[in-house]
């Protein structure tokens, strides 16, 4: 196994999910379930996902809403565990996902950007050392020191995003991180990703937007209900997904 | 897509019955396919609960043979019925079941729902035979011919996978679960406290900042709550009870700063998993780092407002020795005590939120059970029989602690026995490690809840 070459490797991972039915169910249902053992009340999210991606490579993930396009990135990321199969990825992983990356509605920006630094593992001092970077990047300059509960939610997108690039990361998840920042702020952070790809970072993008993926991936998968229909070059499974 | 897993007990007890027929007596073809067809008519989306018996005869019982005949039927029947619900089940379903025989089943619905070059690939993978052959010219012409549709495209991917993942699908792994040793799983937790010090010192300091943001008083309402309610209980004392302790104030003041900690950790320990599910679905951290925050939290809340007593202190003209030290020792056995119960009850309340209203109840019964407002040399002279009062210090060690804490400023002697103290350490010992146990092996199935 060359882990070398790819950072990320699944083998056949499946993943299933607790069937959320609440509300339907009833105390005696509930109390009845004990004693009948296994009730099955699971669906599958990712059925038998094979996947290799290259070092430095940027790949982007279509498919409809709930095909697991999120989850198969959690998988990644290391959030879920899969039920079979196995998941080798190899180096730091950051994964952002719309609305920023889990931050503190009461806390300005800037106490943010030390919380988060933290929680996705950078030391304190190397935060002080970029804070002037990620502010500059996610050009909050006036809203810096204004709790978060004030942001919208392209600024939370922003602010995301510059942190997740400053502290960076060998492998960089995005989840739909584009669909709410306005036109300058996709165009910075295209250059940035294309920047991150050519010092050896892997990307892996989901996203609706067949345009954006169009732009900056190399390769596309494309995902049905928790299944790959198709890895291959962007043309040819944006080509597919638009015909349907 | 028929991804949902079949609901209903009439479905679920004729899937068992077909299983133990399939297993039984694999030749009894046509009676199998009534009863096939009987499930279908009582519910339709039953494809997800065959997949899972299916892989539990693969994975759990090693039974290949037995996966494949029961694949086997439930492909023969489907393709009676629907062609496109028997292909969307077989590319579900996992591909160690699928025999020679399936493989020729797939083979025709394809080829009758003209997916050439899904049909091609199918081909390949038969025992080469001369009808194979020819079917394979037959389609090479049919191709030529046609235009190639989408789902073409898509059944031929599968196909693809499907062969691949049957002829190296030897391996045979078996479900993942997450093997952790129990003494592992003990260490697990002070573990992620060490590794985790400065990110939690940070996060404490956050929650101790944000606690009393936006209100006048800040500070001083830390101590306002315990002091309202002494003056509360000393006045009740004195209407309803002639017995009263010399050190009463006092007693429960200290009682009531460490019960309001203790509850603190309990209520939202209970909810630390529920309440992060935003960091916790994007960050991958250790799933007790929230718990430890809300903890460390509350031990530095707690020894903060403890110092309201100080005044206390002077008016009684008390000065304090070294059994001082055993203040910060029971308060850190209270809130492991905590922690401990919450590792159990944070995991449970992602799948039923009613733990946490069960623990919100439990919490203000204890506080009358507990010696908060009264003491436990009150307990004891009280009208217990003796045997009972054993066996309510056995069940409740933060009793114990709270009279440590106590005697620790008083420095009052204690009445009870030393080896009741031993008895609460072994206690709380023996549910830390259940719990700890119980935690590592569920927290991943727990995630999935939120």
């Amino acid at each position: 196994m060359k882990i070398g070459k790819y950072p990320i490797i699944l083998d056949d991972v499946v993943l299933d999910f607790p069937f959320h039915n609440a509300g339907k169910t009833t105390i005696q249902k509930q109390f009845l379930s004990l004693f009948k053992g296994n009730n099955k009340k699971w669906f599958r999210a990712l059925a038998g996902i094979d996947l290799r991606i290259k070092k430095g490579s940027v790949v982007g993930i279509i498919g409809d809403n709930g095909a697991g396009k999120s989850t198969l990135l959690r998988v990644i990321g290391g959030i879920y565990r899969p039920d079979r199969g196995r998941v080798i990825v190899d180096g730091k992983v950051i994964l952002l996902a719309s609305l920023g990356l889990g931050f503190s509605n009461d806390l300005p920006g800037r106490e943010n950007i030390y919380l988060t630094g933290g929680l996705i593992g950078m030391s304190e001092e190397e935060i002080a050392g970029k804070e002037q970077d990620i502010i500059e990047f996610s050009g909050l300059n006036n809203f810096i020191d204004a709790p978060l509960r004030t942001y919208s939610s392209g600024m939370r997108a922003r602010l995301g995003f510059s942190i997740a690039c400053h502290s960076k990361p060998e492998i960089l998840l995005l989840d739909e991180v584009f669909s709410v920042g306005d036109y300058e702020f996709r165009r910075k952070s295209k250059q940035k990703i294309l920047e991150m790809v050519e010092g050896e970072t892997t990307v892996v993008v989901v996203s609706h937007s067949i345009q954006t993926l169009e732009e900056i991936c190399d390769r596309i998968i494309y995902i049905e209900n928790g299944k790959i229909l198709m890895s291959t070059s962007k043309k040819y499974a944006i080509e597919l997904y638009k015909r349907k | 897509m028929q991804r949902f897993a079949a609901k209903g007990s009439i479905a679920q007890k004729l899937i068992r019955r077909i299983v133990k027929l399939v297993l039984k007596s694999p030749h009894e073809t046509t009676k199998i396919s009534d009863m096939f067809l009987l499930l279908y008519q009582n519910d339709a989306n039953l494809s997800q609960s065959l997949i899972y018996s299916i892989e539990n005869l693969i994975y759990d019982k090693n039974d290949i043979s037995s996966a494949e005949l029961l694949f086997l039927h439930t492909t023969r029947t489907l393709a009676l019925k629907d062609s496109k619900q028997c292909l969307d089940f077989v590319y579900s379903c996992d591909p160690l079941a699928i025999g020679q025989d399936s493989l020729k089943i797939i083979f025709e619905l394809h080829y009758k729902e003209e997916h050439h070059l899904a049909s091609l690939i199918i081909l390949d993978g038969l025992v080469q035979e001369t009808w194979v052959n020819e079917k394979r010219a037959e389609i090479a012409l049919l191709i030529k011919d046609k235009e190639i549709t989408k789902t073409d495209i898509i059944y031929q991917n599968l196909a693809d996978l499907l062969l691949r993942k049957r002829s190296d699908g030897q391996k045979q792994e078996p479900r993942n679960i997450r093997n952790v040793s129990f003494f592992s799983s003990l260490i697990q937790t002070p573990l992620v406290a060490w590794e985790y010090r400065n990110q939690l010192s940070r996060m404490i300091r956050r929650d101790l900042n944000v606690k009393y943001q936006k209100s006048i008083l800040g500070w001083a309402w830390g101590i306002i709550e315990p002091l309202a309610l002494t003056i509360t209980f000393l006045f009740l004392f004195d209407i309803l009870s002639t017995s009263t302790s010399r050190y009463m104030p006092l007693n429960i003041m200290i009682g009531i700063i460490i019960w309001s900690g203790f509850g603190h950790i309990l209520l939202r320990g209970t909810k630390s998993l529920e309440a992060n599910t935003a960091v916790l679905q994007r960050v991958n951290l250790p799933r007790q780092i929230f718990l430890l925050n809300i903890a460390g939290t509350s031990v530095v809340t707690v020894s903060l407002n403890i110092l309201a007593v100080i005044p206390l202190l002077v008016y009684y003209q008390i000065t304090p020795t070294w059994k001082l030290i055993l203040f910060p020792a029971s308060l850190i056995l209270v809130a492991f005590y905590g922690v401990s119960v919450s590792l159990f009850t944070s995991t449970i309340q992602t799948k039923w939120r009613d733990v946490s209203h069960f623990v919100s109840v439990a919490v203000r019964i204890g506080f009358y059970f507990t010696p908060v407002f009264f003491t436990l040399e009150m307990l004891i002279n009280g009208r217990i029989p003796p045997e009972f009062l054993t066996a309510y210090l056995i069940i409740n060690p933060i009793a114990i602690y709270l009279t440590l804490a106590r005697s620790a400023f008083t420095n009052e002697s204690i009445e009870i026995g030393q080896e009741y103290f031993w008895i609460s350490l072994a206690h709380l010992i023996i549910l830390y490690s259940i719990s700890a146990y119980w935690f590592s092996r569920n927290e991943d199935k727990a995630v999935k809840y939120l």
